[in-house]
């Protein structure tokens, strides 16, 4: 079996170091693939210094673009499994098994690492609680399913999502969206408790007058989705 | 119409046609992006060249100032223009992250055969 663990990073030289730790300590058995989102940072330099697997998009193409670029590496490289691990210090390693065990058990297609199953851990702030249940209405509504966390960007996917991924992966705020989207396919979710992190360094890429048009675009998405078109996945 | 505005607008819009005509002879735009300006162009020329079928399209339409028909016929001109504009740019947007990730993997590919 192979598994990959694909981390996004846009400017995380202050945190790079330890997420990596983290995976090694943890999940040292399994490959990673650090996605650099053209950082203006030394995130890079960081990378390339110290040895890690990275890989450096020429343009800064927002989160959206840069974990689907990690998918089309999993894809290409005929990984079974992908986690998408933030490269921010929110997740937590020692979580991964878990999630593996989780997709053994229950046969889903794609784990989500939820906050809001044991509720331990950080819980984000009421408002952004309040938008999360939100969005997890309108999927059940839209899917009749039932995703507690469905912002969480901690989750593992078998290699059938990772070619949907390829296919079609949203460009801003991804995760409720691609959530929605696979539901709408017919493929199964399952989630499993995890505990995150508040961040240790940055500032998140939501703040308040983009939580609006965040909210906006998701639900908008979650409700009118997208009728996928079949496309030549980069071989 | 006032004949004053007709004979403006008839200049206007056949130095902007000769303008574009132009453009294209000169390869500076592609004839696919510049269909719609040159429709709307030749559109309004026609328009204020012959004041009997303005009329004819006005009562049409219910507009009783027929000069109201050329601003409107205008607007939607340029509302259809944007919109193309939109989609293009959304499909030009997917075009560029497919290249950079594409390039990026590549460049992936040849560092590790380094």
């Amino acid at each position: 079996m192979k598994l990959i663990i694909i981390i996004p990073a846009f400017n995380e030289s202050k945190n790079i170091d330890n997420v990596i730790k983290d995976i090694k300590t943890y999940a040292g058995e399994y490959d990673y693939i650090i996605v650099n989102d053209c950082s203006s940072d030394n995130t890079l330099h960081i990378c390339k210094e110290k040895g890690y697997n990275v890989i450096d998009l020429p343009v800064n193409l927002g989160i959206g673009g840069c974990v689907q670029a990690g998918y089309k590496y999993a894809y290409k490289h005929k990984y079974d499994f992908a986690v998408q691990f933030d490269g921010d210090g929110q997740h937590n390693a020692k979580y991964i098994p878990g999630l593996l065990e989780c997709i053994e058990k229950t046969g889903a297609d794609m784990v989500i690492g939820s906050r809001f199953i044991n509720n331990k851990g950080f819980q984000s702030t009421p408002l952004r609680r309040f938008g999360i249940n939100l969005l997890s209405m309108s999927i059940a509504i839209m899917n009749r399913v039932k995703i507690t966390d469905p912002t969480s960007g901690f989750r593992l996917v078998n290699n059938k999502i990772i070619k949907e991924f390829c296919e079609f992966y949203p460009s801003d705020y991804p995760e409720p969206e691609s959530t929605s989207d696979i539901l709408r396919k017919g493929f199964k979710v399952a989630e499993t408790p995890v505990v995150m992190n508040e961040r240790a360094h940055g500032i998140s890429s939501i703040g308040s007058l983009k939580s609006i048009y965040y909210m906006a675009k998701v639900l908008l998405a979650i409700f009118i989705g997208k009728v996928t078109k079949k496309e030549r996945v980069a071989d | 119409m006032e004949m004053r505005l007709q004979v403006f607008l008839l200049i206007g819009c056949i130095l902007v046609l000769i303008y574009f005509i132009n453009l294209i002879y000169r390869g500076v735009v592609e004839i696919k992006h510049t269909l719609v300006w040159l429709v709307a162009d030749i559109g309004i020329i026609l328009l204020c060249a012959i004041p009997s079928l303005l009329k004819a399209f006005s009562r049409l339409l219910g507009i009783i100032e027929p000069v109201n028909t050329v601003f409107l016929i205008g607007i939607l001109f340029l509302c259809s223009i944007v919109f193309y504009l939109t989609m293009s740019h959304s499909k030009s947007s997917k075009k560029i992250k497919d290249l950079a990730q594409k390039i990026a993997l590549l460049e992936k590919q040849l560092e590790d055969k380094e």
